[in-house]
This record gives structure tokens, C-alpha cells and sequence, in this order.
């Protein structure tokens, strides 16, 4: 099986290992990665913010890049979601295009939800002897509906100790434009999350996407807190090479 | 121009609101959850809901005069009302033409939205709420902080001491004597008051039946004990036929309350008829439109009039629970007010309500009409910025920096030279450096937050260079 | 104002209303269903489809409310469920008058005897118990229907602080979708469907039983 990995923007820039970590499950796992750098940004940015002009420009060009790809994955639950549910209503007045981006959102999948409803994963093989628990990031569990799969795939790690916090559904407070244009609202909320993340007993804070991860360990860094953030990738990937 | 920001600081430094909010919301498991999981076809339900709600809605103008011809027969009398305005000067001509001088009102969010009681009180008629919250809310001289409990926001001991301080009750922290002495005093009005003024959940065309429901038992005195009843209705809130009531009324009561059927539910049909022994002799339905058909022209914001009111989406709201309800600065808060408040004025007067979300999609979760909200909310983000960069002189400044991001996210060569130059600049500021930049997109973040350190290396720059080892 | 909302209507799509109702629950034992629904909000439930039950189950509603009188509201209650009464007044059933009968020690005996008197809306402040009969039950929510229409109103069985209601067991209906479905076209200027004793959830969402209606509300099932 061959793979196109969309490692997303913020992956790219700003956390490469996520990215590194993604590959290296999949090609442990037989599947065949391939990385096309003319891949940029799903659009997200501007079409979150209502500039769906430049969102649609963007979303051509992932359109372009991915037209011809058999399997798209994404290690981010939002960005999935932007090209799964939204490119098709982003052009909503241009069926061509809309045709192309429903299809190409058919073959795209969030990584935890690839690795269990595609290849049929129960386990990666990974080892981590730690209290992790879990942050559910909104795109993936409403827009997507997935919850069950990266909840299987964490308490299949080898040695884990896996605890549910309160209110593992709901919001952080990222929200994207959000975190900026309502930044104290949006840190409001992230403290409640940091409470129910702290009173979890959990050493370290899993999730499926960057963004969420960044608010939330910005925010325990300022607390200086002993919790760290883990991508859902990185504790995946914690097997011997 | 109504502006949240403004208000958000106020709210979260309100320690007594914040520990009123977190009671009401975080703590304890809201009632709706239960009240819907043990209903097996919920999704049938609400599918029924919105389809019946999309319907009408395409259909207005028949239902609407259906409407009105069922209850001019049965003896009542209908106003059509373009504004709020309108509204507004109707009740007032008429209780000045019958004498009136205090009217009791069940809650109503549209008399809100028209600012009925401002108007009465300045024309010397005492508006009386008499839903317990409203009460209390009017005695404090503030507005509802939510749909279906409009005094949430306040605690016991907040509303027993406002009763001590107003009503001169007898210090107490019991519920118990709070709602006795309320009655007390609000039974009076109900005997002497000769006007009663409610809002309208469902009007059915098929019937002409007015539909309100309530606990209280004030909806029922107000409605039945003065000479005069009027009920005010969006025009949104027609449906073709009684059976859908049926459907409504359990998707409305689980999803506000978590009961199965509220204590009463009054089904209105016009004026006392000559041979009843009690009832309003005169009987006025007001139709109000204030920015209705304007969002009905919109196929798509269309969806918003489907609303019924029921307040989930506040319960489940990340942001409302964190701000609470004022701090919207407009009638309707927490999802529905984020997504109507700009629709029923504009995306200039309310420039901020379709941007106070997470778009977590709890809302549209909950919504037991399935009114996509996050989505309504990202088109009237797309509203406000075609209409900012079209009225402006020149492009803003942020248009200005989209439309260059996006020519470097179209440009990979571009994209990748960029994140060079962003690593190299972060070497050189250091990680806090870069947030006294200016550049309010930093700043913003890093009030809360610090940046994450950028790696030496991006993922493109690691992959490459590991293709050309192996 | 229509010729607005019809512009606005005229550019939007066209949707047709659902062909079938969703299906609403039914069950084997609908009398022990309202009944249960009834309790759960506070309401009192009494069996008095056997008529000798029925003095007893009266005499606990008076208890209970602490009442020693009985307003009625009217002949079709006494017929409908088959309770028998005497007139004290020939004139009692006429227009406008208030029936009540009175009960020593709440003390219930057959045939009632019947009292009337000019009906004052003072006089219906002070009434401690009324008594109606329901239109319908319904099973589903433990729910019985109020039907406001010639001879009756509204107050009676609002205003006192404790409410008695009659219930044929032929008019129990499974479900919220009979009620709507059967109901007749308004006749009359009110229906009020009526769910356990009056109540807020007001004040810190603490469920509080009594507020402006009946404190207290009474079923009594009649066959």
C-alpha cells in the first residue's frame, strides 16, 4: 500500500518529529510513505477567519498536489477535517472542483482513524511506562467522529497507564483565529482544561492535533507544570527501530 | 455597535459570576443529557424537526396567512408588525385607548428583543415579569443572562439578598421562602392587572393555536385572568399542523430542561368564547418580522430561523460558560446569539459575535433542530470580511497579509524560503523576543501563552536530507 | 409586511414536509406508565375505578390538602365519571355559579351534596381544593389535558393550591403523537395540557415544587 503523507504546516515548522514519528509508524507497519514537498497548508487559516477566497487559492493547490494520490494521511484531526468536510463546501458553486475535492477528501484520513479502520491496527508495538490521558480535539470527534480509535491505540502501548479526565470532550480553547482575537477567553478556557488534565494524575496530555497541543502546553509551561504534551504520533512511535 | 470584547475582562475578573457559571455548567452534569439518551429515535426526531422547520420556512407567507385567518375566526385579532417598533407602539396605543396601567408578562425573549419594557415604563405602565427568573432579573434592573433561565447567573444568596433589599423580605437562605414571598406579590398583580403580554413557542397554521409552555403556572394566570391578552410571536415560529406538536414539544422541553413534559403547556385558541367562564375578552397574535425576512432571503442563514429556543447550545457552550451571558452585550447569547444577533442587525452593528467561538461544534451537537451553527458562523465570517474590505477605501491591513499568505502557501519554494527565514529570525530574538515583535498575532498569543521553540530543522529540510542518505 | 417575507421566500428552495411521523412509545400497561410518570413529578396518583374506592381516594385528597371543601366544576364531571351527588340548590348548575360541597372531617359520602354560590374571582383566591375532569390522559408523560370550553374556565384549576383531576381510563391515551392526533379542532378557547404540581428551576436550578399554580395536583383514574 502506498501512503501521501500531508504533514500539515505546523507540523512542518514548527514540530518535524511529529512528522518524523508518522512515518516511521507507517513504514513499520509495510506501508510504502511518500512525502511530496510541494505540499504547503490546507487553508485553514483564512477560511477560519472568512477569507474564503484565499482559503479556496490554497485549497486548489493541495488539490493539485493530492489529485492523483490513492491514500492521504494526516497526523492533525483538524486539518483532515478542512480538506474532508470543508474543501467541498468551499466550493459549493464550482462542481468540478467540488467533485475533485469530495473525492480526494474520500481518500483522506486522520492517522489513528487510518491505522485502525484502514490497515486494521490494534497495536503499533510502542512501549511507554507512563500515566497518560487523552484530549479529544474538536474537529476529529464531532466533525469526524472519532474517539474510539486513538483511545484503542493508546491502551494498546505497551507498559501505559491510561486515565480518562473530565471533560476530555470538551474544547480547549484553541479554536485557531480564536486563540488570538480572543485570547483571554480563549486562555479561560485552556485553564479549565489544564485543571481536568492535572487532576487526572496524568504525567503527559495526548492528542491528534498540534494546535490544541500548543495551547495547552503553552499554558502549562507559564504554570510550570510537570505535564507535557505528546502528540498522538510521538507516543505511537515509541518502539525500538 | 455592540462589542464582546469590551466585556470579556469584566466577566472573567467577576469571581462571583465565574463560581455561578461553574455551579450551573462544569460541575453538575446538565439534565438534557439523561432526558435525551433514554429517547431511542432521538435522530429520527430532530430530523422530523428540521425538516418540518425547512419546510415552513420556504412556505412562510401561506402558513403565516393561515394563521391569521384561523385566529380571526375564533374571535382574536392579528397584527403584523415590520419592526419592533411597530410592535411596540401597537401595545402602547392599545393600553393607552383601554386605560392600562400594569401589565403582567410571561418571559418572553422577543419583548427583549423589541425592548418592550423600556418602552412601557417610559409611557407610565409597569411592566410585571412573572416568571420567577425575569422577576428577579427586573428587580435587579438587569437583562437575562439565558434563554431558558434567565437568572442563572445570579446565586441563592445574590436573589435573597436583592429580595431582603426590594421586597423587604425577612433574611433567609431558604429557596422555599424566596418563591412565597415572590408569589405573595405577584399573585396581587395577577388579580389586578388588566393586560397580559406573553411570547409564543409554536403557532399552528392548520389550527390557529398558540402554543406556550411553562412551570410556573404564570403563563396560565397571565393569559387567563386580565381582559387583554397579547402574544407576541417571530414570524419563525409558525408550524403547519397540531401533530408536529407532538415532535417539537418533546425535542424543546428535554433539550431546555431534561424534563419530559414541563407542568403546563398552553394550547390558546383566540378570546373567551361568550359561554366560558373565564378568559381575556380580547385576544391580539403580533407577528413580528425586525430582520426576519431579511435572513430568510439567504437559502443558506435561512437554517437560523429554524431555532426554537430551547438554550442547549448555551449549556453546552465552552465560551458562554466561560463568559457568561452579558457579556454578549445583546438579547440573544452563548451560539444562537453569536449566529442571530448579526443576522437580525448586521455583521457591521455586531462586528465580533461570529468570531467569539472556538467553533468546537458542541452547539450543532446538541441543536434538536440540527442547525448547523459553526458553519453559519464561519459565513458570517465571511460576510464581515467582504463587507470590511468592500466599504473600506483600501484593503485592511489583515486582507492585505491573507491574500500574501496565501501566495505563499500556493508557492512551495516561497512557503519553504519563508520558514528558513523564520528560524534564522527566531535564532537571533530568542523565543520571547519574538513575541515583542510587532506583530499582534504574537503578542495576542504570547499575553497567555509562550510560542513553542522552532526547531532547527523543518520536517521537509529532516526528509530530504534522509533521502539522500539512504 | 407579507409581500416582504413573500419576496424573501421566493428565491429559497422548496422542501416538502416529511411523509411519517416518528413512531412515539407505547406500552403494554399504560395506567401503571401514567402512573409512575405522574409520581415522578410530584403528582398523586389514586385508583378509583372500583367505586368503592372512590370515597376513600377523595378522602385522602381532602387530608392531604388539608381541606374540608370541594369546589366542582360542573354536571359533565359528575355524569362523565360517574359520581353521584344531590343538589342542595335546583339552580346550582346554572351560569355563573360556583359548586362546592363540604366535607366534615374529610369525610366523603355518596350522593355529594352540592352547594352553589355566585362565582367572584375573590372567592376563587381563597378555594383551598378544586376539583376537574380531564379531556385526556396521556401515558407517555403522565400528563392529563385541560379543556377550557362552554360552562368552564380557566381559574378554577389554577388558582387554588391544590388540584383535583378526574381521569377516565378510556380517555388515556399511549403517547404525545395520540394527543395531537386526536385531538378535537378547538372548540373551545384553551387547552392546557398539565404535568404534575406547578414548579421553577429558577434559582441555582434547584427544582422547587409550587410557584403559581397548584402545589399539589391529584389523579383519580375512573373507569
Amino acid at each position: 500500500m502506498k501512503v501521501s503523507l500531508f504533514i500539515t504546516c505546523l507540523v512542518d515548522q514548527f514540530f518535524p518529529q511529529i512528522g518524523i514519528s508518522t512515518m516511521k509508524i507507517l513504514r513499520k507497519l509495510g506501508v510504502e510513505v511518500e512525502f511530496d514537498s510541494r505540499q504547503t497548508c490546507c487553508g485553514q487559516p483564512a477560511f477560519n477567519t472568512g477569507y474564503a477566497e484565499e482559503a479556496r487559492q490554497v485549497a486548489r493547490h493541495f488539490l493539485e498536489v493530492y489529485g492523483d494520490s490513492d491514500h492521504i494521511v494526516v497526523p492533525s484531526g483538524s486539518c483532515s477535517t478542512m480538506i474532508k468536510v470543508f474543501f467541498p463546501k468551499l466550493f459549493a458553486e464550482d462542481s468540478s472542483q467540488r467533485s475533485l475535492a469530495e473525492e480526494v477528501g474520500q481518500r483522506t484520513f486522520e492517522l489513528s482513524d487510518f491505522l485502525s479502520s484502514v490497515l486494521g491496527v490494534e497495536s503499533t508495538g510502542a512501549r511507554f511506562p507512563e500515566v497518560v490521558t487523552y484530549h479529544d480535539s474538536c474537529h476529529l470527534l464531532r466533525e469526524l467522529g472519532i474517539s474510539s480509535q486513538p483511545r484503542q491505540l493508546i491502551r494498546a502501548v505497551e507498559a501505559i497507564d491510561f486515565r480518562e479526565m473530565d471533560h476530555c470532550d470538551r474544547c480547549c480553547g484553541f479554536g485557531g483565529a480564536f486563540s488570538v482575537k480572543f485570547s483571554d477567553i480563549s486562555a479561560a478556557m485552556g485553564e479549565d482544561k489544564v485543571g481536568w488534565i492535572q487532576s487526572s494524575g496524568a504525567r503527559y496530555v495526548i492528542s491528534s492535533d498540534v494546535g490544541c497541543l500548543m495551547h495547552i502546553r503553552g499554558l502549562l509551561e507559564r504554570q510550570q507544570s510537570p505535564v507535557q504534551t505528546m502528540h498522538l504520533a510521538e507516543l505511537l512511535a515509541k518502539f525500538e527501530d | 455597535m455592540i462589542k464582546i470584547s469590551a466585556n470579556v475582562q469584566r466577566a472573567l475578573a467577576d469571581e462571583t459570576l465565574q463560581g455561578n457559571l461553574r455551579r450551573a455548567f462544569v460541575d453538575t452534569p446538565h439534565p438534557r443529557d439523561e432526558a435525551v439518551s433514554e429517547v431511542p429515535n432521538w435522530e429520527e426526531l430532530r430530523r422530523y424537526a428540521r425538516d418540518v422547520k425547512a419546510h415552513t420556512l420556504s412556505r412562510l407567507p401561506e402558513y403565516l396567512q393561515s394563521l391569521e385567518e384561523k385566529v380571526l375566526e375564533q374571535g382574536g385579532k392579528v397584527i403584523w408588525a415590520e419592526t419592533g417598533q411597530e410592535a411596540v407602539q401597537f401595545i402602547l396605543d392599545l393600553s393607552h385607548r383601554r386605560g392600562v396601567r400594569e401589565v403582567v408578562k410571561g418571559k418572553s425573549m422577543l419583548s427583549e428583543e423589541i425592548h418592550l419594557n423600556r418602552a412601557l415604563e417610559r409611557a407610565q405602565i409597569k411592566p410585571v415579569e412573572t416568571d420567577l427568573g425575569e422577576y428577579v432579573i427586573q428587580l435587579a434592573g438587569e437583562k437575562p443572562s439565558h434563554l431558558v433561565a434567565p437568572a442563572l447567573h445570579k446565586s441563592r444568596k445574590e436573589i435573597a439578598d436583592l429580595f431582603v433589599q426590594k421586597l423587604g423580605m425577612a433574611p433567609t437562605g431558604d429557596v422555599l421562602e424566596i418563591i412565597a414571598t415572590a408569589r405573595k406579590l405577584l399573585r396581587h398583580h395577577f388579580l389586578t392587572a388588566r393586560m397580559g403580554i406573553t411570547g409564543v413557542n409554536f403557532a399552528v397554521a392548520e389550527t390557529g393555536t398558540i402554543v406556550i409552555v411553562e412551570n410556573e403556572g404564570n403563563v396560565g394566570l397571565s393569559v387567563s385572568v386580565p381582559e387583554i391578552h397579547i402574544a407576541l410571536m417571530g414570524i419563525e415560529k409558525v408550524i403547519p399542523r397540531s401533530r408536529d406538536l407532538a415532535v417539537f414539544l418533546k425535542l424543546l422541553i428535554r433539550s431546555a430542561t431534561g424534563q419530559k413534559m414541563t407542568s403546563y403547556v398552553n394550547c390558546l385558541n383566540g378570546p373567551r368564547r361568550s359561554d366560558e367562564l373565564d378568559g381575556p375578552q380580547e385576544f391580539y397574535l403580533i407577528l413580528v418580522d425586525n430582520g426576519r425576512s431579511k435572513i430568510l432571503a439567504d437559502d443558506f442563514m435561512r437554517q437560523s430561523l429554524s431555532c426554537i429556543r430551547c438554550g442547549a447550545c448555551l449549556d453546552v457552550c465552552p465560551v458562554y460558560q466561560t463568559i457568561g451571558g452579558h457579556a454578549y452585550g445583546s438579547t440573544y447569547q452563548g451560539p444562537l446569539g453569536a449566529m442571530l444577533t448579526p443576522l437580525l442587525t448586521s455583521v457591521g452593528e455586531a462586528p465580533e459575535h461570529a468570531f467569539a467561538s472556538s467553533l468546537c461544534g458542541a452547539c450543532h451537537e446538541v441543536c434538536p433542530v440540527g442547525i448547523p451553527i459553526p458553519q453559519i458562523l464561519l459565513k458570517l465570517r465571511e460576510r464581515f470580511q467582504s463587507e470590511r474590505n468592500q466599504k473600506a477605501a483600501s484593503l485592511s491591513l489583515e486582507k492585505l497579509a491573507m491574500q500574501g499568505w496565501a501566495r505563499v502557501m500556493c508557492s512551495p519554494i516561497l512557503y519553504a524560503r519563508l520558514g528558513r527565514w523564520a528560524r534564522m529570525l527566531h535564532k537571533i530574538f530568542g523565543k520571547s523576543g519574538m513575541g515583542r515583535l510587532p506583530i499582534p498575532l504574537f503578542s495576542r498569543w504570547m499575553k497567555h501563552r509562550d510560542l513553542p521553540a522552532l526547531p532547527p530543522r523543518s520536517f521537509r529540510e529532516l526528509y530530504s536530507s534522509s533521502q539522500e542518505v539512504s | 409586511m407579507l409581500h416582504k417575507i413573500r419576496h424573501a421566500c421566493a428565491g429559497g428552495s422548496s422542501v416538502e414536509l416529511p411523509a411519517e411521523m416518528p413512531e412515539f412509545p407505547h406500552y403494554s400497561d399504560p395506567v401503571e406508565k401514567f402512573r409512575q410518570e405522574l409520581e415522578r413529578v410530584g403528582g398523586v396518583f389514586l385508583d378509583g375505578r372500583r367505586s368503592e374506592e372512590l370515597a376513600g381516594a377523595l378522602g385522602l385528597v381532602l387530608k392531604e390538602s388539608d381541606s374540608t371543601e370541594i369546589y366542582w366544576e360542573g354536571e359533565e364531571l359528575f355524569q362523565r365519571h360517574g359520581i353521584s351527588f344531590t343538589l342542595r340548590d335546583p339552580e346550582a348548575f346554572a351560569k355563573g355559579s360556583l359548586l362546592y360541597s363540604f366535607h366534615f372531617r374529610h369525610r366523603v359520602q355518596f350522593p355529594i351534596v352540592l352547594n352553589s354560590k355566585p362565582a367572584e374571582r375573590s372567592d376563587l383566591a381563597r378555594i383551598s381544593l378544586s376539583a376537574s375532569g380531564a379531556r385526556f390522559g396521556v401515558a407517555e408523560t403522565g400528563t392529563v389535558v385541560h379543556e377550557v370550553k362552554a360552562g368552564r374556565g380557566r381559574l378554577l384549576s389554577l388558582l387554588p393550591p391544590a388540584h383535583l383531576v378526574f381521569l377516565s381510563e378510556r380517555d388515556l391515551l399511549m403517547n404525545q403523537a395520540m394527543l395531537f392526533l386526536s385531538m378535537p379542532p378547538g372548540q373551545g378557547s384553551a387547552l392546557t395540557l398539565v404535568t404534575g404540581p406547578s414548579r421553577t428551576s429558577d434559582i441555582e436550578r434547584t427544582l422547587v415544587v409550587g410557584v403559581h399554580g397548584p402545589e399539589k395536583l391529584f389523579v383519580i383514574l375512573t373507569s
